[in-house]
């Protein structure tokens, strides 16, 4: 089997979860796909999220597996399609994903997070409208608070900027921190965290309203007890000591600051993200 | 063996190459060794740096299922040098792999072979957040690490190869110009081992080992050659002194002649050789006929140059083949090999003529020289001893027949086997002693003078019986006797004879003195050193007084033996004998002796008393010698009176005692014995002293 024959066959597997032939033979218990925004690079993501999900898998009894699109619109295409199971992301309020019906169980705890526009704490660059004409790096073209929201105020504020998408979060901060561009568009919280690990300094030219952080959402074909069994379990792990040491590590990894851990949400506590797209249009391009 | 046809510089060489190149493969095993043991090493340690490196690269595809992006990577890892293989194996068994064309290594087989470099391959797991993902392995050829050490090896080898070159020249060019010397050494002997003894080696060069053998050598060649010259000259001076002493012991000292004992060794070679090839050969027996005369009267100096010059004379007219020899005396020898009879008795003829024809002359007294030779065929069937007794006949046969003529000895000349049959007296002789034929007879030695006194005694005569019992006259076998060395056992026998006679008498006729008596003494028994001792147990056995015993010897026979004669006399006369001087004159050199002999009487030669009468030479003659012998103290006797006349002369001159027919006929003892002491009636048998 050469290895495009298998990508394919991997990917119908993740398609017809959790029913699949392929899935059945290779367990009794079915194992369900989970997508997470790529925020970070693949192994970062994995390092992040493969304990956690080793513990739910552990925990709930339901096996759930990481799934880390190449891309951001790869991933964001993988959610039109309901081709995951579980959900880290916010692609599934753009309106085009929207179809596959994903709806919100939890979200992470702690502060909500902004949308900013950044430069090099040196950079001569003081105020917005001095990023007229230049280069701005984004994680993609269909990031929330890191394209989207920005955007839309520039637009608004009627500067041109001239987009560089990095794939994710951290590439678009790679690219800062390199000077290969004068500012970035990114998510506060990973920002933050970012600047920690990576030891830079950084100035917030612009500043969004406040959002929710990403929420975890669940395909609709996923069985209630399977999204319950998830659920509780990644809502009592914050409490259980093993849980928050999993937590813990992960964090201290990307220096994710307190709280950890994730609390029951739906679809309502995210309704200013689907305005947000519904106002602006916005869409992945 | 091949090591053995080695020369030393092959051999240094070879066993340098042998060291140097196991050193070397020591050298190079340690390396290639520890280098190989380094490059397994070395491979473990890229396999693990090589996943260490791949893996942080692999992990994001994995991570994605970028099954595309795994493999590019894979493909890409295994175009690394050294990689023969990249593969990654995911949890369900998904291979993606890339091999690569096997290594190319320059590398011989064999080496491959040797060094068992494996290849080595090496897994480790993609697991991201605790989730495996699969399996990454390398595989890494070990052909580059097998070239590497080969390259290393061959360079290590080409150096190794070139130092031992470069050492073999070296060692070479040393050993070469170090044994340089050595052999010009060995060339150097060979010439001094083949007698060149003056060679010597200039230069020594070389290190100092080679100068020292050098020097050592030429050393040693001094000393030899010192040695060899005093050897030579030791062998030459031996050679000298063996030719000196062989020719001492083959020739005679006086004339240079062979001597006889040579000259016997010759004539038995020449006896030998007649017996094997019939060749005829001769022999001569010269005496000189005057020497005695010389020797007398002119002394032994005179008589030995008449030798010398005799010598002188023969050797000039005799062949270069022929041994002309002094056997003794005044007896000279000539062997004529290849020479006939009638050719040797005109050598002999030529010989005699040419000593007759020469002078010689002593304090300008002239002598003429005569021989008298005897000459003998030597041929087929003769012995040595036969040759030379027949020669010595021949010889005395021309002495009798009047001296100086050439006599050659015929088995049938009836007048040499006449003097031939001498030799048989000594078998009759030996014979008669044992079987007690002898007779002794006496007579009378009368007192003519005053001075002489009364006492008469008688001169003890000995006698031959033959088998008829007849007398044979002492004239027939003492010159025989004598000859043939018999006389001292004939004196003996005389003197044990007539002492047993006359002490029996004088026992028989008691109160009766023992008769004076005169004994003959051989000029041999003179010689003899034990006759003093056999004297001196005779007059012990027997009781005679030895002042009545006058023993009488010849002028001539004391004369040549005057040492020994003088040494006998002096101790016989201490037993308390006396000695009377027989023949005196007959020699004419007898006053020069006469004062050293110690005699008491003198007894004149009956040649001059004989006619004494008549011819007045002889009456002075006889009248001088009576004269000194009185004028020394001595008493004279002269004998062979045989008339009255010549006993009225003789005591006109006043000589002391008288002998002769005119004064008594010899009778036999024991009839003088019988008549003086009649008491004594039966005849004395004589018996020899060996019975």
């Amino acid at each position: 089997m050469t290895p495009s024959r298998f990508l394919l066959a991997l990917a119908l597997a993740a398609a017809c979860l959790p029913s699949t032939a392929a899935a059945q033979e290779r367990s009794t218990q079915p194992r369900y796909s989970f997508g997470v925004i790529p925020q970070r690079s693949p192994t970062l993501t994995a390092q992040y999220w493969n304990p956690i999900l080793q513990y739910v898998s552990d925990k709930s009894g339901v096996a759930l597996e990481l799934s880390v699109a190449r891309s951001a619109p790869e991933h964001s295409d993988g959610i039109r399609h309901g081709r995951l199971a579980f959900l880290y992301s916010n692609h599934n309020f753009v309106p085009e994903n929207t179809v596959s019906g994903y709806r919100v169980i939890l979200r992470p705890r702690g502060a909500a997070i902004r949308g900013e526009i950044v430069v090099l704490a040196a950079s001569p660059l003081k105020r917005v409208p001095e990023l007229q004409g230049r280069e701005i790096a984004f994680p993609s073209n269909v990031a929330l608070v890191a394209y989207q929201v920005p955007m839309d105020a520039l637009e608004k504020l009627g500067i041109q900027v001239k987009p560089v998408f990095a794939g994710n979060q951290e590439g678009a901060m790679g690219q800062l921190k390199s000077g290969r561009v004068e500012a970035a568009a990114v998510n506060s919280q990973l920002m933050r965290d970012f600047s920690e690990r990576e030891s830079i300094r950084y100035r917030v030219l612009w500043r969004s309203d406040e959002y929710l952080n990403i929420p975890i959402s669940v395909h609709p074909s996923v069985p209630r007890r399977d999204v319950d069994a998830v659920r509780g379990a990644l809502q009592d792990m914050v409490a259980d000591p093993q849980g928050a040491r999993v937590l813990e590590a992960s964090a201290a990894l990307v220096k994710q600051t307190p709280p950890y851990g994730f609390i029951s949400a739906t679809d309502k506590d995210y309704e200013s993200h689907r305005r947000f797209y519904a106002r602006s249009g916005a869409s992945p391009r | 063996m091949i090591w053995g046809r080695l020369s030393l510089v092959q051999r240094l060489t070879a066993a340098c190459a042998v060291a140097i190149m196991l050193t070397g493969t020591a050298l190079l095993y340690g390396i290639v060794s520890h280098d190989l043991r380094a490059g397994q090493a070395e491979l473990e340690r890229r396999v693990g740096h090589e996943l260490d490196a791949i893996l942080p690269s692999m992990t994001d595809p994995v991570v994605l299922g970028d099954y595309a992006r795994t493999e590019q990577i894979v493909r890409a890892w295994a175009a690394q040098p050294e990689i023969a293989q990249a593969r990654f194996t995911d949890v369900f068994g998904v291979v993606v792999e890339a091999n690569v064309p096997a290594y190319a290594s320059i590398a011989p087989r064999w080496f491959v072979r040797l060094a068992a470099l494996e290849p080595v391959e090496r897994k480790r797991p993609i697991a991201v957040g605790g989730r495996k993902y699969g399996t990454v392995s390398l595989v890494m050829d070990p052909g580059p690490t097998f070239d590497q050490i080969w390259r290393r090896l061959s360079g290590s080898i080409a150096v190794l190869a070139a130092g031992t070159f470069a050492l073999f020249l070296i060692i070479l060019a040393i050993a070469r110009s170090s044994l340089k010397p050595i052999g010009e050494l060995a060339a150097t002997a060979r010439r001094f081992g083949s007698g060149d003894y003056t060679v010597r080696i200039a230069s020594a060069g070389g290190p100092p080992e080679i100068s020292a053998s050098v020097e050592a050598f030429n050393g040693l060649a001094d000393n030899i050659a010192s040695l060899v010259r005093s050897l030579g000259e030791s062998r030459a001076q031996l050679v000298v002194e063996k030719d000196h002493l062989s020719w001492q012991a083959t020739h005679d000292a006086l004339t240079g002649l062979v001597n006889r004992p040579e000259f016997e060794r010759r004539l038995k070679l020449m006896v030998q050789q007649a017996n094997i090839d019939r060749t005829r050969h001769a022999l001569l027996y010269l005496d000189l006929d005057q020497f005695k005369l010389v020797n007398d009267t002119c002394g032994h100096m005179a008589g030995d140059e008449l030798l010398r010059q005799a010598a002188v004379i023969l050797r000039k007219r005799v062949r270069e083949a022929d041994t002309l020899a002094r056997l003794g005396g005044d007896e000279f020898g000539v062997l004529l090999p290849g020479c006939t009879l009638d050719k040797a008795v005109s050598v002999a003829e030529e010989l005699r003529a040419a000593l007759h024809g020469a002078r010689f002359a002593w304090n300008d007294k002239p002598f003429v020289i005569a021989a008298s030779i005897g000459v003998v065929a030597v041929g087929d069937g003769d012995t040595h001893d036969r040759a030379l007794a027949a020669a010595d006949t021949a010889c005395y046969a021309a002495k009798q027949s009047g001296r100086n003529r050439v006599k050659a000895y015929t088995p049938d000349d009836a007048e040499l086997a006449k003097h031939h049959s001498e030799m048989h007296w000594v078998t009759r002789i030996r014979h008669a002693l044992d079987a007690g034929r002898f007779r002794l007879d006496c007579q009378r030695i009368e007192p003519i003078s005053r001075n002489a006194g009364s006492i008469e005694h008688y001169e003890i005569l000995v006698r031959l019986l033959d088998e008829k019992d007849q007398t044979v006259a002492p004239m027939a076998f003492i010159p025989a006797a004598e000859r043939f060395g018999l006389m001292p056992e004939i004196d003996r026998m005389v003197v044990r004879t007539a002492f047993e006679a006359v002490a029996r008498a004088v026992r028989s006729s008691p109160g009766s003195a023992f008769p004076h008596l005169a004994i003959n003494l051989s000029g041999t028994s003179l010689g003899d050193e034990g006759m003093v001792t056999f004297l001196r147990e005779q007059f012990d056995i027997h009781g005679v007084p030895p002042s009545t015993i006058c023993f009488e010897i010849t002028e001539t026979t004391a004369i040549g033996n005057l040492t020994a004669a003088t040494r006998l006399m002096l101790a016989v006369k201490e037993l308390g004998c006396r000695f009377s001087l027989d023949d005196f004159g007959s020699g004419l050199s007898s006053f020069a002796y006469l004062k050293n002999l110690p005699v008491d009487m003198l007894k004149i030669d009956g040649a001059f008393v004989k006619d004494l009468v008549r011819d007045p030479i002889d009456s002075a003659m006889v009248r001088a010698i009576n004269d000194i012998g009185h004028v020394m103290g001595l008493r004279t006797i002269a004998e062979w009176v045989e008339n009255q006349e010549t006993l009225v002369a003789l005591r006109a001159i006043g000589v002391d005692y008288a002998q002769g027919f005119g004064v008594e006929k010899p009778r036999p003892l024991s009839q003088m014995l019988e008549e003086k002491l009649p008491a004594t009636a039966d005849i004395v048998p004589i018996r020899s002293a060996r019975r």
